[in-house]
């Protein structure tokens, strides 16, 4: 097979893959060394589906041994199998990186064998990378589940992030829908991680400690050599101090994260961002990803997804296109719970588990709690701003910086770039609603998804239009608008997919 | 009407502010003396690129508003808009008048422009880290060709010379002629009007065919979004994007 044919069969088999993202960590470049590492991540191209594109994303090998029920690599299902050798990869990294198509590599894979097997493989590609090509840029591995913890190590020692997919939102799901993976080794393996971490964090630490003692005790001591050269051949208190001085490699710099597939079982929203809330707390990850379920082949059973709400008519017909929005919704949610305060129960409870397709979590929250609002925008406290639908983390710092000048009217906050659509419903400008509005719950509610109604009925509109002049090369178009928002949203806050 | 002409650089600027400030004067344009149309009602004056006026000038930004603020002006002064000058101008007069209070107050009709002209630059400069794509060629250099609509490769050298410190490139910005030349870590500008970058080696001709075929590859089918792309790569800088020509 081909170079190219390999490349293409082990891409396709990694696009579920949600995570892109390159951040997570500062590395600056050295000399000799190719590449660094920019913690707020970087783009380098956006697929035809809108996504971004930062990491060369592919599989070691699509030849699985496991037959998970919503996978498209499972072991049952018909299609061509490819496997890369260690150093093909490498090479393509290389070269792919020195033309800035891209910021590093996300390397996941198949089980071939056994996780182990598998994961050493993956180790060779790595080491191949760091040591022999001198590639200094951002690896994202995946941790095949049951790996043994001394591999999860090498992994860990040379890639900038490691993630463990939980797969599916419940352990009941995951036993019913991927049943040759073991839960128990998911999250003993996702505590390894954490531990590692934490662990190499520490040492970090106390090697700066050490380091600084040294400074200190070379200046007392007037052993000038090492300050300039970096060896001392002049005090023995000095010497044994640069014997400990050597830095402790880093262990996953850049965190773990995981990713749970939405739609392919049968687990309310509620359930979803309570696992996520979970799994950031116990294990400190840096990310949970939601990937929304597309069937694929011939899993009959799951043809059709799960819908999110039998009562709910947009959701149930579970196609791509609602897994979409309420995938977007779960990022939006999990955005408010990581960077706005917000937690869980108030976002949503178990009498109204799941999310609004038509309305952002935020407005939803601030609907449910009109009590809190109107609030006056030249005197809320940036946690109350950023509370306030329409207005971001920038947003609150920018009115919080304006205000110190002057007081801000309705037309100076549109200045300030926040989003008045929304933002106006909630706040009073110099004590003042706006004028024309009726602080109402009804017709805040209607106003805020009226709009986003029009816009989905111009679209099918359209769609229906060029449908009936061409073959639509392309099914299932899906709410833009909402994905763009939120990539709008983590564009401010500097993380970028 | 007062004008005052400088030489096009930076420097050349903000000796144009310690003119203005050192005579208490209020031109009513500055500009760069090269290509300025004259007209008959205007008294020109060429101010001249001192180091120690233009030292004393940055001192003075440094002290009175911040690292943060220089950065700001250095960044925007990058920019393609033609009265540029005017906004940096007003922008200064405010802070040298009232400090770091002028600048938090981003509403300010004087202010305001150079924010969003910040904004405008730097959206910019992330678009040519993320999009330059580099090719190599037979004579073993590196060479990205970029059509940004603001003069931003001297913000984005930094970026590049660290990353590819390992190898040999040029940025050649074609709508501004101006290319970046960096080797081991270190770069510089070169005016480079009408450079012809020779044609990719074979080699690279093949890494680009690969790289289309990932990118093709990693969509997801069905979920075409054609809209959300070129909000985020806009299509006035394909021409220079490998992976949006279509397969060779």
């Amino acid at each position: 097979m081909d170079g190219e044919r390999k490349l293409e069969i082990l891409t396709g088999a990694a696009k579920y893959d949600a995570a892109c993202t390159s951040s997570g960590v500062n590395r600056s470049a050295l000399p000799g060394l190719l590449g660094n590492a920019c913690s707020g991540g970087i783009c380098h191209s956006f697929a035809a589906d809108g996504r971004c594109i930062a990491l060369l994303k592919v599989l070691m090998s699509n030849d699985c041994i496991y037959n998970c029920a919503y996978c498209a690599n499972r072991a049952s299902a018909e299609q061509p199998r490819a496997t890369f050798e260690p150093d093909e990869l490498a090479r393509l990294v290389i070269e792919f990186y020195r033309r800035n198509y891209i910021e590093g590599l996300f390397l996941s894979s198949g089980v071939t064998i056994d996780a182990d097997t598998t994961a050493v493989r993956m180790v060779q590609a790595l080491r191949l990378l760091r040591d022999s090509y001198g590639f200094n840029g951002y690896i994202h591995a995946k941790v095949i589940p049951g790996t043994s913890p001394q591999v999860i190590d090498q992994l860990g020692l040379l890639a900038d992030r490691l993630s463990i997919n939980v797969e599916l939102p419940s352990t009941a799901s995951l036993a019913r829908l991927a049943p040759d993976k073991s839960i128990d080794s998911i999250f003993t393996r996702m505590a390894h991680l954490r531990d590692g971490i934490s662990n190499n964090r520490q040492n970090l630490l106390e090697w700066k400690g050490r380091r600084e003692s040294r400074r200190s005790l070379t200046a007392a001591a007037g052993c000038d050599s090492c300050a300039t050269a970096g060896t001392c051949t002049g005090l023995a208190a000095c010497r044994s101090a640069q014997t400990a001085l050597a830095r402790p490699a880093r262990f996953a710099p850049a965190g773990h994260a995981t990713q749970m597939i939405i739609g392919a079982s049968p687990e309310s929203d509620y359930e979803i961002l309570k696992a996520s809330a979970a799994l950031y707390s116990q294990y400190r990850l840096k990310r949970v990803f939601y990937s929304a379920y597309v069937p694929v082949g011939d899993a009959a059973l799951l043809q059709q997804g799960f819908a999110a709400d039998s009562n709910d008519i947009t959701l149930a017909n579970g196609n791509g296109a609602v897994q979409l929005v309420r995938e977007h919704r779960l990022y939006q949610s999990d955005w408010l719970l990581r960077f706005y305060n917000f937690s869980v129960d108030e976002l949503l409870n178990p009498d109204a588990p799941f999310l609004d397709p038509l309305l952002d979590p935020k407005c939803l929250w601030a609907l449910r709690n009109l009590d809190l609002f109107p609030i006056e925008v030249n005197r809320a406290s940036f946690d109350e701003l950023i509370r306030v639908p329409g207005i971001g983390v920038l947003g609150a710092r920018k009115i919080i910086q304006a205000r110190k000048a002057a007081q801000l009217s309705f037309d100076t906050l549109a200045a300030l770039r926040i989003v008045m659509k929304r933002a106006q419903w909630f706040i009073t400008c110099k004590g003042k609603y706006r004028s024309g509005l009726r602080f109402e719950h009804d017709s805040i509610y209607h106003s805020l998804t009226s709009e986003e109604a029009r816009k989905r009925s111009y679209r099918q509109l359209h769609k229906r239009e060029q449908a009936s002049r061409q073959l639509s090369l392309f099914e299932g178009e899906f709410d833009h608008k909402g994905e763009f928002d939120h990539k709008r949203e983590s564009e401010q806050i500097g993380l970028l997919c | 009407m007062l004008i005052y002409t400088y030489d096009g650089s930076f420097e050349g600027f903000l000796c144009c502010i310690f003119e203005a400030y050192t005579r208490g004067e209020d031109p009513a344009e500055i500009a760069a003396a090269q290509g300025l149309q004259y007209r008959i009602d205007q008294e020109l004056r060429g101010v001249p690129t001192i180091e120690e006026r233009w030292q004393r000038v940055r001192a003075g930004i440094h002290h009175k508003l911040g690292r943060l603020t220089w950065q700001k002006l250095r960044a925007c002064f990058c920019a393609s808009t033609p009265d540029k000058e005017m906004l940096l101008y007003r922008y200064l007069k405010q802070g040298f008048a009232r400090g770091r209070v002028a600048t938090d107050d981003i509403l300010h009709p004087d202010i305001l422009p150079i924010e969003e002209l910040y904004r405008s630059v730097g959206n910019e400069q992330q678009r040519m880290i993320m999009f330059a794509r580099f090719a190599h060629i037979p004579e073993g250099v590196y060479c990205a060709t970029i059509n940004p609509k603001h003069s931003v490769l001297p913000l984005i050298m930094d970026h590049f010379a660290a990353r590819f410190n390992v190898q040999p490139f040029i940025v050649y910005d074609e709508v501004h002629q101006l290319a970046g030349i960096s080797e081991r870590g270190e770069w510089y500008l070169s005016a480079a009007e009408g450079l012809c970058i020779p044609p990719a080696s074979f080699d690279d001709q093949e890494y680009q065919q690969l790289w289309q075929t990932f990118y093709h590859a990693i969509a997801i089918p069905g979920r075409r979004n054609e809209k959300l792309r070129q909000q985020f790569m806009p299509k006035r800088l394909w021409k220079n994007i490998p992976e949006m020509h279509p397969a060779h």
